[in-house]
């Protein structure tokens, strides 16, 4: 049968967003960005297009980077939902966070949720990824500051490709 | 935006939820932005990811099969679609960004709206049932340069050129059934009585897309021309698919067949019928790109500003000729 | 005791006058090879965690209960009268709270050119109304029934047109700011062309070049009955107080504003926007807390943008390269409202030593998109076309473009004949052409493959003085760490980090047990808006001035800890010292419980009798695809003089940045206008910045030397010099490449095809 979901209707979705299972109650026209921002208070991600033009709201939604500003959060139902709150452990940072603190891979700091979730998946899919590679798959998230050369020195010291793996 | 959502598991069920005024939905990449835009409206998603019919990629004895929700990143690093249809997964990977390959689907690539200047900040041109098109005289850097009818606008996908060129087939279905289209039929150059961008009936889903078992002597490539790196649509583009033999024992390798298809520069996948001529049963070497004339798009009219298309477009078929050589 | 001074403060070529409350100085400059423990060094930034956490909270993430959301209705037409406006329906919709536009704000007067609401409409993209309601989308719903009347009226989108006598009125004084063009003229410029071997003529054109800030202009407000407190993603919070309790009539200490991250400003964010004051008032009047954010396309045709610009340039030259004449005439775009005018023919006027100059400049007001401060004003536009025709020039001299730049470097400042307090414009040149090796490779004979290779260079100057007013406190806290306080920002430049630096060297304590508290009024003192290269050199000697304050204070509780003189306390990394003795001051602290010691430092003045400038040099490679017009920038050498580095890790991301989109500018970014009004590419699709498959190896050489009569740190600003050489740069390197000049950025793919197609050149 297929299941509809009324315009006006608003249904319960569960999502597991950073290892926790979260259950919101949505309209159908909802996103998963403002899902994320709203309800939940992950304002780790930003809102800056709307249009999947700029890369501000990715988040890793089963471990794969997507906008989420253009992702219908009823949609989502039963996913793995990771934001940039659900990189560190407590204090400890994640990797890629460390090296974007350490080579200065940002300025503004608006798009850099996004950036590190975008080199995140990338390396667990690939760990030695070189320049190119990286210059690749991140070429979906703008930074106008023009971060770029300090996200590329950040990611080769990350690549195993540069520690000769 | 105002829309129900229908989560259809098969494609019966999807077609029977295909209601007045519905849409298919897929990826999403390109209908969300348009129906946020607010000069796309819809009352219901049919929402085709649970339809599991629709997704994967089949090896057949001759034939290989890609479901229509198969996503770009997914054709882009399929190892049997790199090394078989090298310009399909090239096209694929130049699309846009590596979420919207993640998110986006073929079917959905295929099927996606203008990017023309003018329809998306919704002036009442003939994509939007008005009686006018508003590039054709006004900003038309990117504007279509041949094969164009009332609107000049160009088709914005990269795999359909691809798709076009390794003669691929487009399997569709609705309310009437299936039907399999060439690619090359499948698309059409919007006019003012008809402004599809191609033979889609209204209830009617991209299923599959079927390409050829080619045999071991083809080779194609995708080479694609951007205003930046990545991440735009193109200015032109180019997919070639060759056919390369040595006729015998020792003799030259020969050019037997090529299929020139350019992107960006009509409203269609531009087949070059005249270069394909031109290059086939020629010698299969670098003379044939660095003395070859390629009097391409001879037919075109381009517009104000696009001329340099023209000249583009040719030197993206050199490119290309030569990526085909270098990977020999 | 401290003294009142009224001093000159020049910001970005404006001068205005202010007065300063300063204290007998407690610093002396620190020398030029003074050694330094913490400035100088590559720290990471102090709010690093924040911003790779998530954790940072920008303008846009403040989200209080009962907000009510803020919307505008725009103009589609360039010019039109506002017949009527009936917003009836929209004012009936449960959850709207207020709709406001010309026919119904009691006061529509928004600055001295300006209304909230114009009538009539003056581009496409003005405001015409203001849904206020319980959601965004309640909100954008609202916005569609408003029914708008216009009466069409003539318009003018371009500069040189709405400059001629018959071209449709755009203000009621006229088209031109200040009624007539501004003018300049040093020596005789007719006798200068005359004196000349060589002429040559040069028309540019340089596209809008659009802020795209990721995060667009918006605010938060919320009004307690008491204070109203606004969140703004701005440059100058002081400004927004200012202007918010003026248009509230509220007394300034009832406003607090706190602007702790933003994301993005690039000189689009200074002052309140119209958003902001109509915020405060619904904010005000309703006693609901009230967020107003501009969407994409709001923030990409009304924020403001880079100017376009046309400019006509002419240089004579004496067949050794000595220029004798440069005569100038820019129209430059402002659309409809601007109240001052990029410096366009600033570098003209400032980088050579050319004694008969004359400069003619239109700041034509036109029914196009309004003009804000972007990254260098004016200086990046008038970069590019005067370092083009000097590189034409040298050419046609058949000189090296680098020799004929030294052949006509001015040591002293060409205009007011002052020296500067430090140049290093010819450091620049020779650490710059030694790294991308520019003597080969100028010899390097024209390519006749695909892909042409060509190296072309550049120079800059620009200010980043630093001035007063700007004061800063430094609050030792009970556990002897220390907090630094001034309302400054932190655009992401890393302010925050170097001001940590400055007040952990100057303290003696490690640079782990400094924060700091910034953008936020009711926390620190004045220090100014950020903008013009002038934080560092501002805020930085206030800073320093005020850790001096309290050093000298925990020197005295020290003294009297270890039974000591006070000449003979020092502090070390936290640690009280003197003769035999040491405690850290950790335990002092801890045994004196509840004590306090707070600094206070302010700016000097800048030295009267020198003219303070930043200069610097770009050298870039290019490779140009002569088949399909790829135009790739493979390397950039930019070597730039900004007196002392604070933080070479963050002055190198400055640098980058810059650089990046001076890229953009050169071959990217730009308006694309259809011929009724309309912005065709008023998003992040269509408007191309660039990413990060654009960015080319880029390669940051300061010189790295204190300016020691410039302020007590030695810094001139690094903000902006490095997006002004950028555009020139590449364009004398396709020069060298193809030997094709391209006078009208961007030099997008089809410019470079026709232009090859015209010169036959390849294919």
């Amino acid at each position: 049968m297929t299941r509809i979901v009324k315009s006006d209707e608003r249904v319960a979705v569960e999502l597991t967003v950073n290892g926790e299972r979260e259950r919101v109650y949505i309209e159908p026209t909802r996103f998963l960005a403002e899902v994320l921002r709203h309800d939940l208070a992950l304002t780790g991600l930003k809102v800056s297009c709307g249009m999947a033009n700029c890369g501000a709201c990715t988040v890793l939604v089963d471990g794969m980077p997507v906008y989420s500003c253009i992702t219908l959060a009823l949609d989502c139902e039963g996913r793995s939902i990771t934001t940039i709150e659900g990189l560190s452990q407590g204090n400890d940072l994640h990797p890629v966070q460390r090296a974007f603190i350490e080579h200065d891979a940002f300025q503004c700091g608006f798009c850099t949720s996004g950036q590190i979730l975008s080199m995140t998946a990338l390396l667990e899919k690939n760990p030695t990824p070189d320049e190119g590679e990286l210059r690749h798959n991140m070429s979906g998230n703008l930074c106008r500051c023009g971060a770029y050369v300090k996200i590329l020195q950040a990611g080769m010291s990350l690549s195993g490709a540069e520690r000769g793996e | 935006m105002n829309f129900d959502i229908a989560f259809p598991q098969t494609f019966d069920e999807a077609i029977s939820a295909n209601e007045n005024g519905a849409r298919w939905f897929a990826g999403g990449t390109d209908l969300i932005p348009l129906l946020k835009s607010d000069f796309v409206h819809t009352t219901r998603l049919v929402n085709l990811k649970r339809v599991d019919e629709l997704r994967g990629v089949v090896e057949t004895n001759d034939s290989v099969r890609i479901g229509a929700l198969t996503t770009l990143a997914e054709l882009a690093g399929h190892e049997l679609i790199r090394a078989k249809y090298r310009a399909l997964a090239q096209a694929c990977d130049l699309a846009a960004s590596p979420q919207i390959r993640n998110m986006g689907t073929l079917g959905g690539n295929l099927n996606q709206a203008s990017r023309c200047p003018y329809y998306r900040n919704n002036f009442p041109c003939y994509l939007h049932g008005g009686d006018k098109c508003f590039m054709r005289d006004g900003e038309n850097r990117e504007a279509a340069v041949i094969g164009y009818h009332d609107c000049v606008h160009v088709h914005p996908s990269d795999p359909a050129n691809a798709l076009v060129a390794l003669d691929a087939q487009i399997v569709v279905r609705g309310r009437e059934g299936e039907r399999t289209i060439a690619a090359q039929e499948f698309f059409r150059a919007p006019d003012a009585n008809d402004t599809r961008m191609n033979v889609l009936n209204a209830d009617e889903m991209i299923t599959e897309i079927i390409l050829p078992n080619d045999s071991e002597n083809t080779r194609s490539v995708y080479v694609k021309a951007m205003d930046r790196a990545v991440w735009t649509f193109a200015l032109a583009s180019v997919a070639v698919k060759l056919e390369i033999r040595e006729r015998s024992a020792g003799d030259s390798t020969r050019l037997e067949t090529a299929c020139v298809v350019f992107g960006g520069v009509a409203p269609i996948p531009y087949r070059e019928l005249r270069v394909e001529k031109m290059l086939s049963g020629k010698e299969w070497n670098k003379d044939l790109v660095t003395q070859g004339k390629f009097a391409v798009l001879q037919d075109a009219e381009p517009l104000a500003h696009n001329a340099y298309k023209i000249r583009l477009a040719r030197g993206l078929l050199k490119r290309a000729l030569r990526e085909c050589l270098e990977n020999a | 005791m401290p003294k009142l001074v009224k001093t000159k403060v020049e910001n970005e070529g404006r001068v205005t006058e202010e007065f300063t409350w300063v204290e007998t100085p407690k610093t002396t400059v620190w020398d030029v090879e003074e050694e330094l423990r913490v400035v100088g060094k590559p720290i990471a930034r102090v709010d690093g965690v924040e911003r790779a956490t998530g954790a940072a909270k920008y303008t846009t993430d403040i989200q209080l209960p009962r907000m009510v959301h803020g919307k505008f209705l725009r103009s589609p037409h360039p010019h039109a009268r506002i017949v009527s406006i009936d917003a009836s329906e929209a004012e009936q919709m449960p959850g709207v709270r207020a709709v406001l536009h010309a026919f119904n704000l009691a006061s529509n007067r928004f600055s001295s050119t300006r209304d909230f609401f114009q009538n009539p409409v003056r581009f496409v993209g003005d405001e015409v109304a203001a849904v206020f309601a319980d959601s965004d989308n309640l909100a954008r719903a609202a916005l569609k029934t408003i029914r708008v009347e216009y009466e069409l009226l003539p318009y003018v989108l371009d500069a040189e047109s709405a400059a001629q006598e018959n071209a449709p009125q755009v203000t009621p004084n006229g088209n031109l700011l200040d009624g007539k063009p501004s003018t300049y003229t040093r020596g005789d410029i007719e006798k200068g062309f005359a004196q000349a071997d060589v002429i040559v003529e040069g028309v540019f054109t340089t596209n809008a070049q659009i802020h795209s800030s990721l995060e667009t202009h918006a605010c938060a407000v919320d009004w307690d009955g008491k204070m109203l407190t606004v969140w703004e993603s701005t440059q100058d919070v002081e400004g927004i107080k200012d202007r918010v309790a003026r248009h509230l009539k509220l007394d300034k200490t009832r406003v607090r504003v706190i602007a702790s991250y933003i994301g993005g400003a690039f000189g689009a964010k200074f002052g309140a926007g119209k958003y902001t004051l109509l915020a405060a008032q619904t904010a005000y009047q309703l006693k609901r807390p009230v967020r107003f954010v501009l969407d994409r396309r709001g923030e990409q045709i009304a924020a403001g943008q880079r100017s376009p610009t046309k400019q006509y340039l002419k240089l004579g030259a004496k067949k050794d390269g000595t220029l004798t004449a440069l005569e100038m005439t820019h129209y430059t775009n402002v659309g409809a409202y601007a109240t001052w005018s990029p410096f366009v023919e600033g570098p003209a006027r400032e980088l050579y030593a050319c004694p008969n100059l004359q400069t003619t400049g239109y700041t034509v007001f036109t029914h196009s998109f309004p003009f804000a401060a972007f990254r260098a004003p004016g200086f990046v536009e008038g970069t590019f076309a005067l370092e083009s025709m000097m590189d034409e020039l040298a050419h046609k001299l058949q000189m090296d473009p680098l020799e004929l730049r030294m052949k006509n470097y001015s040591s002293v400042h060409p205009e007011s004949g002052k020296p500067f307090t430090s140049n290093g414009l010819l450091d620049a040149f020779q650490e710059g052409a030694r790294a991308i090796d520019w003597e080969t490779k100028k010899r390097r004979k024209q390519e006749d493959g695909i892909v042409r290779r060509g190296v072309g260079m550049a120079s800059q100057i620009w200010y980043g003085a630093g001035a007063p007013p700007a004061y800063a406190m430094i609050r030792v806290n009970h556990d002897a760490s220390a907090t630094v306080l001034t309302a400054s920002q932190d655009l992401g430049t890393g302010t925050k980090t170097i001001l940590c630096q400055i007040a952990a060297e100057e303290l003696g304590l490690p640079f782990e047990r400094i924060g700091v508290e910034i953008a936020d009024t009711q926390m620190g003192p004045f220090a100014g808006a950020s903008g013009g290269s002038m934080t560092a050199a501002s805020v930085g000697p206030a800073v320093r001035e005020a850790a001096a304050d309290a050093r000298e204070q925990l020197r005295h509780i020290a003294a009297t800890f270890l039974k000591k003189r006070v000449k003979d306390v020092r502090i070390e990394n936290g640690i009280a010292k003197a003769r035999g003795v040491e405690k850290p001051l950790a335990e002092i602290f801890r045994e004196l419980d509840n004590l306090q010691v707070v600094g206070h430092g302010s700016r000097y003045p800048n030295p009267s009798a020198y003219e303070i400038r930043t200069f610097g040099a770009q050298f870039v490679e290019v490779a140009v695809d002569v088949e399909t017009g790829e135009i790739r920038v493979e390397r950039v050498v930019a070597s730039h003089d900004s007196g002392r580095i604070l933080n070479p890790l963050t002055v190198s991301s400055q640098v980058e940045g810059g650089v990046l989109q001076g890229i953009g500018f050169a071959l990217l970014e730009g308006r694309v206008v259809d011929a009724s009004g309309v912005a065709l590419n008023a998003n992040l699709e269509a408007y191309h910045v660039p990413t990060i498959a654009d960015a080319p190896k880029i390669e940051t050489h300061m010189i790295d030397r204190a300016d020691v009569l410039a302020n007590n740190l030695g810094v001139k600003g690094v903000g902006e010099p490095p997006i002004i050489p950028t555009a020139a740069a590449i364009a004398n390197a396709i020069y060298d490449a193809i030997g094709v000049r391209f006078y009208d950025a961007p030099i997008t793919r089809d410019k470079v095809l026709d232009a090859l197609e015209r010169m036959e050149i390849g294919a």
